[in-house]
This record gives structure tokens, C-alpha cells and sequence, in this order.
């Protein structure tokens, strides 16, 4: 008995011991970074601002939906990865300061993106953002672009010039994609994050981009007067509205936003100018800085 | 202790000597008579002659034996199957020194008793015979009795329909006189008990999920009477459909290997099993695969998460190692493994879509072990017996070295997966057994990233089960309790676990002829805790999303369950059951009540028909089944499955069966909204609840593939569709046909080959989101397309000694190299090659 006593205990012992003791690893990857992701409006987009050509506007609703932060690559550890950095909201970029994205946590050099899209169903609000706002941006509807889609992005504002007042109440529905963001004047490709290091990653919203008459922006410079054009060829109602603006040819417009790559004889029109060039433009890594830029293609 | 009985030929005295020399069963009696005394001259004399010596001489003493003989039955009466018993009467001429001078038979008995009286006669040493103190002479007539052996009571336990040994099996032998022995049937089916009386015994066996047998039986002395119980699934199992019948409801592999080894050679001549039981199912009509080589399917329109596995009766998450690794148990310790597709025995609850139960051997005490030893991975097991055969302990387990081998391929990824099993058993007395049984599992694949590694995938699981198995003359009490730890890594590198203790008790009891009762109670506690996301969002709406779904908590769930199987006739066995249920989880209840129904009707000796109806209630689950991970929201109510079946089976030729089978199941409140929306996401779904069903027709037909030529087609026809909102559509992983193909052929000189066809229909399409409300579903919609593979196996085998075996297996699961489509994306090809040894002794 003594020899079953034995074994009976060697047993018990070595099993209770695996079946009580995790062999799963714990989290022994050292402390991370942490990078805060905010998006900032400028001054112009809260308060208004003069385009090159005498128009002076003013928003009244700037609303974006924005988040699904991506840190990524071969060199990054995203510790973040799975922890629910996926999500966006809606923001009112009307509101000062910077408002929070998201918080990621890693460490090397990652590649970084983020998504102007549709609102999701778990969508979360931003400051000044309230659920029936989100019940509008969920709203489906369909334009030159997008079928059934919500809203990602909404414009509504004034533009005024020597007594004459044009609105402008617009719905985007596409989607943005922007990856492999850089920083500007030949900046770091990413963000780099350290241990123990917090940093802040911004994304600006200019104002004055939306009506932008050049890709980039240090060459560019704010022209209404092709919008107000729209109008003006349309029922001079003073509301300009994305129909009008499909009818203005882009040599007339002249506004040189097409990308290099987009056949050109999709990109016809000044509703193009402003669909696929200026909007998905006006969202800016790093305030200077660049992404590579995909949309969903056109319905 | 075995006994001669003497009887002495001066007094005729009987006694009873213990003597430990003779054979075993065999009893010789001497009898002496003092035929004459004459003297020194040792002439024959008659009987009258002798007596008349005997009147005159009141001084003569007659000879007395002094040194007695060893006599056995003969063994030539044995090999000619003669019982009886049987006295040789000699004629002993016995010198004045005692010594046997010569030896006569009076009547040859033949069947070698002669021979062997005459040989024991030549030992015999006597005082010899004196008148008046002086020795003389004698011839006496001796007489030898050889009582036969008792008589030998044995035979084998099989399945009646596929001839698959079955261990475990409990039997009694009640002879006339009252008394009982007992027996249990080993893994290859035989049993015995020893030195039962002769005349008439009558035998009983039982073995859970099959119909009870008994048999009058005459027991002749010395003659060993063998006896064969074919034992009949219960209906439940056999309507379940076919599952025929098949490999699985296999025994694992018996050891040693020979000609026996039928279950576990049948297992692994299945190309793309692997030589593993569990890997078996898959081939089952009635299991849909939702990819090519992975552990999860569907059964008859059950998602995965819905089947539930165990093993000895004990709960256990998943049953094979990441991916397309081998099962979590050795082989070698699986005795069989069944699939319930619906309509289980009462005793299986908390699943709502389908049990797949695996048993281990039965303990054996003579040491035995086997091993394999392939590209990714080795295993072993070895089992024996001590304190004199009352206790048995067995250990395996699995290592994988795949990371050597992956790293040489993939630097900066790690694949590691582990198993082990331990059993300790003692029988206190011949009718109570205790057992201590431990084992778990291990799997991890991560992969090395700036500033350390990130685990992509881990999971694991431990059980430990202490039982207590009482048998009694019709039918056996077991009781266990069985403490459990499962674990999953998930997403943010945290842990979920699930601490748990579960205790069962159950009875079966034959309580008249044809009529056996089972009966048991259950509870089972998981407390289910998750470390915190510490490098999350707080905000994020997943994360949020998931604490909700999956709380810290404890969960509790009682049961109690009874059934009976009634042979109503002859012909028509009866199975109705009850199953009941109590859940708790958080601050929800919710009560589960399963009436359960199994018939099977034997129109002919080779054609029967089934039927099963059963309800099953199972708590919120994934669609998937993920370790230590357990949705909580139990408001929602529980899921429900309403199950039929009915089929004929019948048996075409000797070793070839056949089955058609059709079933209908409705599924209530089935929490696989992943399953029946593929789009969606945990923070979206989770609370969704789906009314769906599956309806379909099985086809089974098999020929052992042990035979020469043996192979089976397995053909599922179904449909499994979904009712979401107002959209009612296929299940995401309906697939219309699902076929497989198997033949197995014996080239000679210890070569076989076996190929395998697997074919099934592709998933639905589902449209295009094209915005913020998906289009409606279709109920006809495209699928994408259809998949196929190959398999092959070749098998060379050497026998090195009467139980010592190797074999050298090459195999590949799908040798075609054909991608599957998986939701609109190809995949893989997912193609296992293996290469390896496996031995035994």
C-alpha cells in the first residue's frame, strides 16, 4: 500500500499542479508607448474665413465621421491590436480644440492611417454631437457616388460677396481610406513609439481646403466663385446643391484637384472636383503631412 | 487454494488436504482395496482367492499406502472435449518392500486416463502387507478418480452491428446455487470468470448506450463453455443516423495489435484521419465541414459551438490541437467515440445541436504502451498494473517540435502544441473502482514582434476527474467529480478563464427482463473571469461590447435526467427519457425541459428502424466553441432544439451495412448570429437570436474497411437555413451535398493503401453591403463554388514479436492541392502531408 500511497500522491501532485497553473504565457512585452490621436479644426472652419477670390464663408454644420485608427507594420508592435481601436465618431469639427480619436499603444516605427466613413450603429458622439444628428448621418441615401450609403461627411454653410449669398448643404457619403501617412516637409514615414513615451498624433481640418483649387496646399489657394457659378447656372435659387455643381465641366471650373491617377473621363465635373478631390483632401496628417489615399469606387 | 480429497485404502476415510502440486481443477482419488496377500512370491491371486486369504488370516495387514500420487486430468481428454468424470481401477501387484512391482488396467477408459493412472501408479509407495509382522506380497485393485476441471465460462463482447469489440462491458454469472461472480469485458471485447459450478448459470451483460442481454446457459464440468453477446445500440444511437456505425463508434487502438485490433486498424485505414478516432467524424454522414480540415462543423444544421464534446462524461472545449493538429487524447487510450447527431439518451444535455462522446479504455494491468513519432510531432502512452493487478496507472502525451521545424520557414512565428494524460485506477474490492484521471491540452502560435512576442492564438485546457464506480449484480453506480480549467488568449494579449467543478452521479439498473434503468444527477459551476484589457480604449465600443457579453461571473447548472430501455417485444425496444435543466447566470435563470424519445424496430435479423425525437436546451454559446469563454447573456433565454430523425438500416452482405436516415431539427433562439450574418460583429450580434432548421437525408454505406477491400460512402442531402428579422435564408455554412468516399486495399506483405474523396456543395453568397442596410437575403441565392480533395494513405507494417509491432505511415490530406473558397476569398490549399513511425507493444 505503501507504493500506491505513493504513486497515488506523485499523482495527484503533478496533476493538480498542471491542471491549477495556467501554462498560458501573462503579457511580458515591456511597457509601450502610447500615442493619443486627436482631430483639430482650424480657426477658419469655426469662425470662417475669405477665399482668394472675395468670398467670405461661414459654416454652419461641419460634421465627420472619423476614426478606425490603423498602427501597423513589419517594424510595429501594436499593442493596441484587437483592443478596439476600430471604432469612429462623429465629430462636430465646429467645436475648438482637439478632440480625441482614439488612444493607441505600441512600440518601433508603425505605419499609420485612419477612415473617413460611414457611422456605424456603435458610432460614438462627439462633443456638440447628439443622437439625432447620428440618426441623420445613418440616414441612407444614394447620390452620383455612393448607393444606400450614410452620411461620412456634412457641409452646410454660407458664402457671401458684395451682397450676394449663396448656401451650401452638402451630404458626402463616400468613403475615405488614408494609409502610410508622412509627415510633412519630408518627415518621418508613421509614428515611432517608444517606451514609456506619450505622444500625440493630430488630424487637421482646414477650413479653407474644401474649396481649394490645387492638390497641394502650399500652392493652392481658396476659389467660391466656380460654386457660386453653379448656381448661377442653375435655378439661382442661392442654394447650391451637388446637382449644380455635376454641371459644371471642370475646364470651366478650373480647379485642378484630379488625381494623376483617376481616368479623366470619369472626373468630368466640379462635382467631382469637390467629391472625390477636395473632400477626401480635407483631413491632414500631422497638420502638413500626407497619406496615400484610397476611395471606394465610384457606383 | 485448490484441494485433493484422499481417501485412504485402510480406513476409507475421507478427508480434504489442502495440496498445492496438482493441476489446476484436477482432483485425483485413491481408493485402495487389499484384493489379496500372499506371500513373498507375489503370484496373481483371484478375488475369491484374496478373500478367502483374508477370511483365514486375521494376522495379515494389508497393504498401506504411504507416499500418494500426483494425477491430472489428462490433457489428451481435454483436446478430445472429454468432460467426464471418469475412475481408472487398477491391479496392483506390490513387492514386500512396498514398491509398485506391476500395474494392470482392469477396464481401459481411453482419452489417456489409463496411461496417466498407470504412470501415477509406478510412484506409489506403500507399506507392505505383513502377516504376523513378516512383508509379503500383495495385490490389490487401486482405483484412480479424475474429477474434471471446473468448468470455464468466457467469450466477447461486440457490437452487434459492426462487430466492434466492446470493453468495459459488465457481466454477471448467477449460478443455481445463488452465488454470483462477476466480470468485466476487456478492450478487445473478451471476458471470463472463474471456476464456475457446473450446471445450469445464467449470464447477464450491460454496457451504457447499448441493450442489456442475458442467457441460460448449462455449464458442463471441464468443459470451457465460450459465450458471444452481440449487443444492440440503443435506438437513440443507432436513429441518431448512422454514425455510423462506423468508425465512430470506434474502439481506439488495442493493444498489442493483431488480427483483433479490428476497431482501431478500421480508424486508421481512413486516409486523412490520421490514425486519430476523432478525426473520424468528419466522414460521418450528417457533418458538414465549414472548412476543409478544420475541427468545426456543422451537425445537421448545428453550428459548432452547439455540439458538445466529452470524454468519459467529463466536458472538454475542443478535441484536436490549432488548426489541423492531432486530437488533445492519445490515440491509443480512446476506446470509442460517438457521435450523437440528435435524439441523444437523456444523460447528454446542454447541448442543443449535438454530442460527440469519447470513451477511454478500460484499464488494463499488463504493460502495454505505443508511440508515434512524425514531422511535426510525437506521442506516446504506456500503461501497467501494481498491487498484484488491483491498480493499473497509464501516462501519454504529445509533444510538437513544430518550432523548430516552422521557424526554418517562418522565423518570427511560433506554433506549439502539448497534450498529456494520466490515470491512475485500484479497485478497492471486485465491485468498486476508483480512478483518478487527469489530463489537458496546450496550443499556442504567436509571432515575434518588436519588443517581444505577440500570441496570436493560445488556448488550453486541464481536467482532473476523481470517480467512484460501483457495480452490483444488474448494473453499476459511478459517481465523479471533476475540477476543470480552461483558458484563451484573446485579442490585447489577455487571458479568459473558466475555473470549474462539476459533480455526476448515475445508476443503471436492469430491473426485470428487458427493462433497464438509467438514471443521474449533475451540477456543474464555471466561474468565468478575464484579465483587463490594459493596452485598450476604454471608449472603444468593442471592448465595451465584449465586458458586457462576457462578464466576470459564475454560472451554474443543474441537472437531472432518467430513461429507460424497454423491450416492449422481442422486436421493439423503447426508449423514452427526461432530461431537466437549471441555469443560472448572473442574475438570469432560465430551465430546460428535455423529453427525449428513441425507437428501433427489427423488421427482419438485417433490417431494422429507427426513430428518434428529442428537445435539448443549451445556455447562449459562440458559433464556435472557444475555451473559458462563455456568452452571459442568458435574459435572451435559451437556445432549443426540437430533433427527429428516422432511418432503416440493414445489412447487405457479411462486414457491408447500410443506412438511410432522415432528420428534421428547429432550432429556437440560436445565438450563431456570426453564422447567419457573416458581416456582423460581436458589438452588433451579440444579442441577436436566429430561428433556423435543418432538414436532410443520410446515406451510409460501409464495408469494413479491414476487409481485403473496404471502403464506405457517406452522402448528407440538406438544407440548413436561418430566420433573421424579416430575412429568412441558407445558414452561412449550408452546404447541399457533402460526400465522402473511402476504400482501403490490402496489397500484401503488410502494405495497404487507402484514398479518400471528400466533395461537398460551396457556402451561399451573401450580397454585396453596399451601404449602411445590407439587401435582403436571399433563399436561393449563388453559392461559391464547390470543393474537393484527395487523400491518401500508404501503410507498411512489421510484426516484430508476438505483440511488438512498427509501422511506417505516409499520408497527406488533400494530395490535390485544392483551395477552398471561404466567404468569397480563396484559401489555402490547406494540404497536411505526415510522415511517420508508430509502433506498440
Amino acid at each position: 500500500m505503501r507504493g500506491l500511497s505513493f504513486l497515488a500522491t506523485r499523482f495527484l501532485a503533478c496533476t493538480l499542479t498542471a491542471a491549477l497553473c495556467s501554462c498560458l504565457p501573462v503579457d511580458t512585452r515591456p511597457p509601450p508607448g502610447t500615442l493619443h490621436v486627436t482631430v483639430t479644426s482650424d480657426e477658419a472652419l469655426r469662425s470662417g474665413f475669405d477665399t482668394g477670390d472675395g468670398w467670405h464663408i461661414r459654416y454652419q454644420r461641419f460634421f465627420m465621421v472619423l476614426g478606425q485608427v490603423q498602427v501597423s507594420g513589419d517594424a510595429c508592435n501594436n499593442y493596441s491590436a484587437g483592443g478596439g481601436t476600430g471604432y469612429t465618431r462623429i465629430y462636430n469639427m465646429q467645436t475648438a480644440g482637439p478632440q480625441k480619436v482614439t488612444v493607441v499603444y505600441g512600440l518601433g516605427a508603425c505605419e499609420f492611417g485612419f477612415r473617413v466613413g460611414n457611422p456605424a450603429s456603435d458610432s460614438l458622439l462627439g462633443v456638440g454631437v447628439t443622437e439625432a444628428d447620428k440618426t441623420f448621418m445613418r440616414t441612407p441615401g444614394t447620390d452620383t457616388y455612393s448607393t444606400n450609403r450614410g452620411v461620412s461627411v456634412q457641409i452646410e454653410g454660407t458664402a457671401a460677396k458684395g451682397g450676394i449669398t449663396k448656401r451650401f448643404a452638402w451630404s458626402f457619403r463616400q468613403s475615405s481610406s488614408y494609409a502610410q501617412c508622412e509627415a510633412g516637409d519630408g518627415g518621418a514615414a508613421g509614428v515611432t513609439l517608444r517606451g514609456q513615451q506619450a505622444q500625440t498624433m493630430d488630424i487637421l481640418i482646414p477650413g479653407a481646403a474644401l474649396f481649394d483649387d490645387a492638390l497641394n496646399p502650399a500652392h493652392a489657394m481658396a476659389r467660391f466663385e466656380p460654386f457660386a457659378l453653379a448656381d448661377d447656372h442653375g435655378n439661382r435659387d442661392g442654394e447650391i446643391t451637388l446637382a449644380e455643381l455635376a454641371a459644371i465641366p471642370q475646364s470651366v471650373a478650373d480647379i485642378q484637384v484630379a488625381d494623376a491617377g483617376v481616368d479623366s473621363g470619369v472626373w468630368t465635373s466640379l462635382e467631382d472636383d469637390l467629391y472625390l478631390g477636395l473632400v477626401p483632401r480635407i483631413a491632414r496628417f500631422d497638420d502638413t503631412g500626407s497619406c496615400t489615399l484610397r476611395l471606394r469606387q465610384r457606383r | 487454494m485448490q484441494s485433493t480429497r484422499t481417501r485412504s485404502p485402510v480406513g476409507g476415510r475421507t478427508t480434504l488436504a489442502p495440496r498445492a502440486t496438482l493441476g489446476a481443477a484436477t482432483v485425483a482419488t485413491l481408493f485402495g482395496l487389499v484384493l489379496a496377500a500372499t506371500d513373498a512370491s507375489a503370484q496373481p491371486a483371484s478375488d475369491s482367492q484374496a478373500g478367502a486369504a483374508a477370511q483365514a488370516a486375521e494376522a495379515i495387514v494389508p497393504p498401506k499406502l504411504r507416499d500418494n500420487a500426483s494425477v491430472s486430468y489428462p490433457a489428451q481428454a481435454l483436446e478430445e472435449h472429454f468432460y467426464d468424470h471418469v475412475t481408472v481401477s487398477l491391479l496392483l501387484e506390490i513387492d514386500t518392500d512396498g514398491a509398485v512391482h506391476k500395474a494392470s488396467v482392469e477396464e481401459p477408459r481411453g482419452h489417456g486416463f489409463d496411461e496417466a493412472a498407470l504412470a501415477a501408479a509406478q510412484t506409489l509407495r506403500f507399506e507392505p502387507a505383513r502377516r504376523a509382522g513378516k512383508p509379503l506380497a500383495a495385490r490389490i485393485r487401486y482405483l484412480f478418480s479424475f474429477d474434471p476441471p471446473p468448468p470455464a465460462l468466457g467469450g466477447s463482447v461486440l457490437d452487434d452491428n459492426t462487430d466492434v469489440a466492446l470493453g468495459g462491458a459488465q457481466l454477471a454469472a448467477r449460478a443455481a446455487d445463488g452465488g454470483v461472480l462477476a466480470a468485466r469485458s476487456a478492450t478487445d471485447g473478451s471476458w471470463s470468470v472463474p471456476a464456475v459450478a457446473a450446471g445450469p448459470v445464467h449470464v447477464t451483460v450491460s454496457l451504457e448506450h447499448y441493450v442489456p442481454q442475458e442467457t441460460d446457459i448449462e455449464l458442463v464440468a471441464g468443459k470451457q463453455t465460450q459465450v458471444v453477446f452481440r449487443l444492440a445500440a440503443q435506438p437513440a444511437e443507432r436513429a441518431r443516423s448512422k454514425r455510423a456505425d462506423i468508425e465512430v463508434t470506434v474502439h481506439g487502438e488495442r493493444l498489442p495489435p493483431a488480427v483483433s485490433s479490428f476497431t482501431r486498424a478500421e480508424v486508421r485505414q481512413i486516409p486523412g484521419a490520421f490514425g486519430d478516432p476523432f478525426r473520424a467524424i468528419d466522414a460521418l454522414p450528417g457533418v458538414t465541414p465549414i472548412v476543409s480540415g478544420l475541427p468545426f462543423f456543422y451537425v445537421r444544421g448545428a453550428p459548432p459551438g452547439n455540439v458538445g464534446y466529452f470524454l468519459d462524461g467529463v466536458r472538454v472545449p475542443y478535441l484536436y490541437h490549432i488548426a489541423i493538429g492531432p486530437s488533445v487524447v492519445q490515440p491509443g487510450m480512446v476506446d470509442r467515440v460517438d457521435l450523437y447527431p440528435g435524439g441523444y439518451p437523456a444523460s447528454f444535455g446542454r447541448f442543443a445541436g449535438g454530442v460527440v462522446s469519447a470513451e477511454t479504455t478500460d484499464p488494463r494491468t499488463d504493460p502495454h504502451g505505443e508511440g508515434n513519432l512524425r514531422l511535426f510531432d510525437a506521442g506516446a502512452m504506456a500503461e501497467t498494473g501494481f498491487a498484484g493487478g488491483r491498480g493499473t496507472v497509464l501516462v501519454g502525451g504529445r509533444y510538437s517540435y513544430t518550432a523548430a521545424v516552422v521557424s526554418l520557414l517562418a522565423p518570427k512565428i511560433k506554433l506549439d502544441y502539448r497534450d498529456y494524460q494520466a490515470r491512475v485506477s485500484y479497485d478497492l474490492t471486485p465491485h468498486d473502482r476508483i480512478t483518478a484521471f487527469s489530463f489537458g491540452s496546450y496550443d499556442l502560435l504567436g509571432q515575434q514582434q518588436t519588443g517581444g512576442l505577440n500570441i496570436l492564438f493560445g488556448t488550453e485546457f486541464y481536467r482532473l476527474n476523481l470517480s467512484h464506480e460501483h457495480s452490483f449484480e444488474s448494473g453499476a453506480v459511478r459517481t465523479d467529480v471533476t475540477l476543470g480549467y480552461d483558458a484563451t488568449r484573446l485579442a490585447a494579449q489577455r487571458n479568459a478563464m473558466d475555473r470549474s467543478i462539476g459533480i455526476r452521479s448515475q445508476l443503471h439498473k436492469q430491473l426485470a427482463h428487458g427493462l433497464v434503468l438509467r438514471a443521474g444527477v449533475d451540477g456543474a459551476l464555471d466561474g468565468y473571469t478575464a484579465d483587463q484589457a490594459t493596452y485598450s480604449d476604454p471608449e472603444s465600443p468593442a471592448i465595451k461590447a465584449f465586458n458586457n457579453t462576457f462578464p466576470p461571473r459564475n454560472d451554474t447548472a443543474l441537472g437531472a435526467w432518467v430513461d429507460a430501455v424497454y423491450d416492449v417485444t422481442p422486436r421493439f425496444e423503447l426508449t423514452p427519457g427526461l432530461r431537466v435543466d437549471l441555469f443560472h447566470s448572473g442574475s438570469a435563470s432560465a430551465v430546460g425541459i428535455d423529453p427525449r424519445l428513441a425507437m428501433r424496430f427489427k423488421v427482419s435479423d438485417k433490417v431494422r428502424i429507427t426513430h428518434a425525437y428529442g428537445v435539448a436546451h443549451q445556455p447562449p454559446s459562440f458559433i464556435v466553441p472557444v475555451p473559458g469563454l462563455s456568452p452571459a447573456n442568458l435574459r435572451g433565454g435559451l437556445q432549443t432544439s426540437l430533433q427527429t430523425s428516422a432511418g432503416v438500416e440493414t445489412d447487405i452482405a457479411e462486414g457491408t451495412t447500410a443506412s438511410i436516415t432522415g432528420f428534421y431539427s428547429v432550432f429556437l433562439d440560436m445565438t450563431d448570429s456570426i453564422g447567419s450574418n457573416p458581416t456582423a460583429t460581436l458589438n452588433t450580434s451579440a444579442d441577436n437570436r436566429s430561428l433556423g432548421s435543418g432538414v436532410g437525408v443520410e446515406v451510409f454505406v460501409k464495408r469494413r474497411l479491414t476487409k481485403h477491400l473496404g471502403g464506405f460512402l457517406s452522402y448528407t442531402l440538406s438544407r440548413s437555413e436561418r430566420s433573421l428579422g424579416n430575412e429568412h435564408f441558407p445558414s452561412t455554412f449550408d452546404r447541399t451535398h457533402v460526400a465522402n468516399g473511402a476504400l482501403a486495399y490490402d496489397l500484401g506483405r503488410n502494405w495497404r493503401a487507402g484514398t479518400r474523396l471528400t466533395f461537398y456543395t460551396g457556402t451561399p453568397k451573401n450580397p454585396t453591403l453596399r451601404g449602411l442596410i445590407a439587401p435582403l437575403r436571399s433563399n436561393t441565392p449563388d453559392r461559391y463554388p464547390p470543393f474537393y480533395r484527395v487523400d491518401l494513405r500508404v501503410e507498411k507494417r512489421w510484426q516484430l514479436g508476438k505483440s511488438t509491432w512498427l509501422s511506417f505511415v505516409a499520408e497527406m490530406l488533400n494530395v490535390t492541392l485544392n483551395k477552398e473558397n471561404f466567404g468569397g476569398q480563396q484559401i489555402g490549399p490547406i494540404s497536411v502531408p505526415s510522415l511517420g513511425l508508430e509502433g506498440g507493444f
